[in-house]
């Protein structure tokens, strides 16, 4: 399960679109089925290939990700409600983001299907500017330049909450913006790299709405004056250092920060009382705040539990209408009851569940047999643009106030990391359908970011080495029980402090259950005792969110790494650089936040920052498996290629009989 | 033993030793009311009336086999069941039955028979002490309400009923995920929200008994309350205590079971029934019976063994149904 996804889903253009209708008129279809009607449901025609034909209308459901339903609907989230099921597979089928990335199974920038036009950069790298393409809200007003400065403006004064906030970049680079006709211009406060900025720092950016600029309900479109205020007008009081504070000065700061904070609650979220349950579920499709949207769908039903529906958004005026009449995002509590509706027919586009798997892959990207009970559905295996790992909470108050300290220690990081057995479990447990995470940039899709330094395995599995780190810094080690440390000055913490620790992971799969089972008992063999805990996907993230003071969490797996977007640009200011918002565990380095400045504002490549971070070992670096080993209703066309943002395309899929 | 001024040891007065049969011996007085045609003594009385069902006999020798499966199981059929790492390295996951793996593995690459051997400790230890901390909980309870009576009983009871009306289950999972399982934890989880009927049967029982005229006597001779709760009531209900007991473990075992089938058993190296259950159902549409059913089979034998020797005791102990 992927993390902080805004994913930018593939959308095809029209005449893609239309080939691929005339392509499906050559489809043969050996389990057609009515359109609307799930997979159970299809009366395969035998003996003789039958000429499928598009079906307009039809209701398809996709299958969540089991045990994370989406929570949280404002695109304007903060860590703990940042995940592909919020983001990537909901939000963004409503309110579409000003740069829509995924290009077939590539992560990169797709013009056609972006709100802007591309950037132009200018005055050395200092100045970028765009315009926007014509696209509509479904309350009949225009996307303009405007409904992206009140995105900005909120940005501005809530950026210490915001996801993908790292200090230094996007507000802090933007010394001013302005607009005229259908153009932004920002002025920059010194030189970018354009590639970088425009993935990672226009790529967050979601215009919103005038119909949001209100602090209550029922109040006048952009009567909070938060979206209709310039740029410049929003003052705030910023503090840097380790307790940064941004206080608003200027009235449309103040308003800003009452706007936040009144869709925020409407979304569930109270931030005076972050504690508080999100009562604001059951309301999400009666809101008439969230039925404004400029996206392909709108929300016509949703429920606590995670049901979703949404319909076509008529007014919409992207390239691509959708032809289903309906879709559908079905919940489930866990992986082998989504299976079960898959065998029974009652999903459209589902995954099959990697301890489900009956045929090893032959590669990550071919895959094997589907399961026999799925003759009725197309396997294709989704691979996320990300990594695999769980932080270590380097501010960890765990392990008798010890954990942070021996988590600072590369040593124990590379005795930790040298236990876990990548290629046993993507062999045993993923049955190919994974691929290793040895550092920061993804090898899948196949890239040219990622070099052979970091692709190569630094830290094989090897028992032996993993206690002769240990001994060699102080530690008393006992295979199988509890190690402690007897030399103070080379353990780095206290003399007599033990290696134990707790894991709390969510358990998509019964697979990430052995998977962790295995590593604590290839941990266990080097004396360091993890307990494991288990708990929901969204408590996972929820409680793994950086504390700069000391907080008892020591590692936290939500089981899915990280998907490089918003920050497409694999440059790790956000998840690694100090202070950064989705920095969960707080790692500071001070060689990598100067590696990360030169990739993001010089031109320096990827390389030497990513090489560096493969052996600093900043997180634990797991096998990184498909996202979803999908499996596609075989009279269902238009959902593969899969865009490795994971975001979904619904209003691309057809029903054929 | 301290006497206070006027008690009399109750040992000492043969007729107040109630629950000891008479010991007819030379110069014992014989009860009035004639002697008692005995065929006997308690103890043959009682195993008489227990071997009389068969199904009983059965359940006794599958518990004691089971016992033996799972604690003496492992010293003769060696498996690694505590470190899935080797698990892994070692086996094929999910296969099937073989002269290497009789039972088959599971998704992790366990040996299942030994798995099953290794999960059964845990359910019968949790089940019998857990059934322990019930009962004693229970008896001691009951007893004291219903010996002492009035406003005592009255907000002692009225505990139970509010307890009673949680819902069992839910309040385990609620503990269970307040407090992060261990083994010793689960023992007292399900034995601290088992100990309310043992507590309601001992109460009835005692309400009775608090009247019995030996009761009344030690009362008149001075004995303390506690001493007629440990000495006269609790030995007067073991008839009721014994056969509750073994319901108990039997409901113990269904309790972890349930608990470890939605994920909040014992943690991992260790597992139980009811976790090997929910990680076998995992695989059920894929045809992996032998996750299933092997530990199916030692569970369901297990508790209706338990539950039947649970029916002979209370008959056995049924005064009524002794000959004499």
């Amino acid at each position: 399960m992927s993390r902080i996804d805004k994913g930018r889903g593939l959308l095809r253009t029209g005449v893609a679109v239309v080939a691929a209708g005339s392509l499906g008129l050559g489809v043969t279809a050996a389990g057609s089925a009515a359109a609307s009607a799930p997979a159970g449901a299809s009366h395969a025609r035998r003996g003789h290939a039958v000429r499928a034909h598009k079906v307009q209308g039809g209701t398809a459901y996709f299958a969540e990700q089991a045990g994370a339903p989406p929570n949280y609907i404002f695109p304007f989230e903060g860590g703990q409600f940042d995940s592909i099921n919020n983001v990537s597979q909901f939000q963004y089928l409503m309110y579409r983001p000003l740069y829509w990335f995924g290009k077939g199974t590539s992560p990169q920038l797709n013009p056609a299907l972006s709100i802007a036009k591309q950037p132009v950069y200018s005055h050395g790298n200092t100045v970028v500017s765009f315009a926007l393409n014509h696209y509509k809200w479904s309350d009949g007003e225009t996307v303009t330049p405007q409904d992206v400065v009140f995105f900005m403006n909120m940005l501005k004064v809530e950026k210490l909450v915001y996801d993908a906030y790292s200090a230094g970049s996007i507000p802090d680079d933007i010394k001013s913006i302005t607009t005229t006709g259908d153009s932004v211009t920002i002025d920059l406060t010194g030189p970018v790299n354009p590639y970088w900025f425009t993935e990672n720092e226009l790529g967050q950016i979601t215009p919103m709405p005038m119909a949001w600029d209100v602090t209550g309900t029922g109040q006048k479109r952009g009567s909070a004056s938060c979206g209709t205020a310039s740029y410049q007008a929003v003052v705030v009081k910023t503090v840097s250092g380790a307790s940064p504070s941004d206080t608003p000065v200027s009235a449309a700061a103040k308003s800003c920060a009452a706007v936040y904070t009144f869709m925020s609650k409407e979304s569930g979220y109270d931030p005076t009382n972050p504690k508080a349950p999100n009562n604001a579920l059951s309301t999400y499709a009666t809101n008439p705040l969230w039925q404004v949207v400029d996206g392909p769908w709108h929300l016509a039903s949703f429920t606590s539990t995670g049901y979703v529906a949404m319909k076509p958004n008529p007014d919409y005026s992207g390239p691509v209408k959708p032809t289903l009449a309906e879709f559908v995002e079905l919940p489930y509590t866990s992986a082998s009851s989504e299976f079960n509706a898959l065998v029974a027919g009652k999903v459209s586009v589902g995954f099959l569940p990697p301890e489900d798997v009956t045929a090893t892959a032959p590669s990550p990207t071919t895959p094997g047999a589907n399961n026999p009970r799925l003759s009725n559905f197309k396997i294709a295996p989704w691979y996320p643009w990300g990594i695999n790992y769980f932080p270590y909470n380097f501010n960890s108050t765990g392990d008798g106030g010890q954990a942070g300290k021996i988590f600072r220690q590369l040593y124990f990081r590379e005795a930790f990391q040298t236990l876990v057995d990548q290629p046993l479990y993507i062999k045993k447990l993923f049955h190919n359908y994974a691929v290793p995470t040895y550092g920061p940039v993804p090898v899948l899709p196949k890239n040219s970011f990622a070099t052979s330094f970091e692709e190569t395995n630094h830290f094989p599995y090897n028992v032996k080495k993993a206690i002769s780190l240990l001994k060699t810094n102080g530690w008393k080690v006992v295979p199988g029980g509890v190690d402690s440390c007897q030399d103070a000055a080379k353990c780095g913490v206290p003399k007599g402090t033990k290696l134990q620790f707790t894991i709390q992971y969510s358990v998509p799969t019964a697979t990430q259950t052995d998977e962790m089972e295995a590593q604590a008992a290839s941990w266990a063999q080097a004396g360091i005792k993890v307990s494991l805990t288990t708990a929901t996907f969204n408590t996972v993230i929820a409680n793994a969110t950086a504390c700069a003071t000391g907080c008892s969490w020591e590692m936290e797996d939500w089981a899915g790494g990280w998907t490089y977007s918003p920050d497409y640009y694999p440059s790790g200011e956000v998840l690694f650089k100090t202070g950064a918002v989705s920095n969960y565990g707080s790692y500071s380095n001070a060689e990598n936040d100067k590696l990360v400045d030169q990739t993001d504002f010089g031109t320096a490549t990827l390389a030497q920052w990513e090489n560096f971070l493969a052996t600093n070992l900043p997180v634990v670096f797991q096998p990184e498996e498909a996202f979803y080993i999908t499996e596609v209703q075989k009279n269902l066309h238009g959902v593969t290629p899969q865009n490795p943002l994971l975001s979904i395309n619904p209003e691309n899929w057809y029903f054929t009989k | 033993m301290t006497l206070v001024p006027g008690e009399i040891p109750i040992n000492e007065v043969p007729s107040m030793r109630e629950g000891v049969p008479p010991a007819n011996g030379p110069g014992d007085e014989v009860p009035g009311g004639g002697a008692v045609s005995s065929s006997g003594g308690l103890g043959r009385q009682f195993l008489r009336v227990f071997v009389e069902s068969k199904l009983a006999v059965v359940g006794a020798v599958v518990i004691v086999l089971m016992i033996l499966f799972c604690f003496v199981g492992p010293v003769v059929y060696h498996t690694n069941q505590t470190s899935a790492q080797l698990a892994l390295l070692n086996s094929t996951q999910n296969s099937p039955p073989s002269a290497t793996n009789p039972l088959g593995t599971d998704g992790s690459g366990f040996d299942i028979l030994g798995r099953v051997m290794y999960g059964g400790q845990t359910s019968l230890e949790v089940g019998f002490a857990a059934a322990g901390i019930a009962t004693g909980l229970g008896v001691v309870w009951g007893a004291v309400a219903g010996f002492f009576g009035g406003w005592v009983d009255a907000l002692m009871m009225r505990i139970v009923d509010v307890l009673l009306s949680v819902p069992i289950l839910f309040l385990l999972i609620v503990l269970a995920v307040i407090f992060q399982p261990s083994l010793g934890l689960l023992m007292l989880v399900i034995g601290f929200t088992a100990w309310l009927v043992p507590a309601r049967l001992v109460r009835g029982e005692t309400l009775t008994l608090r009247v019995r005229e030996y009761v009344q006597a030690v009362r008149v001779m001075g004995g303390s309350g506690r001493r007629i709760v440990l000495r006269h009531i609790i030995p007067n209900t073991v008839g009721t205590i014994v056969v509750n007991a073994t319901f108990q473990v039997a409901d113990a075992i269904l309790f972890l079971a349930a608990l470890g089938f939605i994920g909040l058993g014992v943690p991992a190296p260790r597992t139980d029934w009811g976790s090997m259950l929910s990680n076998g159902v995992n695989y059920a549409l894929d045809g992996y019976w032998w996750e299933i059913y092997p530990v199916a089979v030692a569970f369901v034998l297990v508790v209706v063994s338990i539950n039947f020797v649970g029916d002979a005791l209370r008959d056995a102990l049924e005064i009524r149904l002794q000959r004499r």
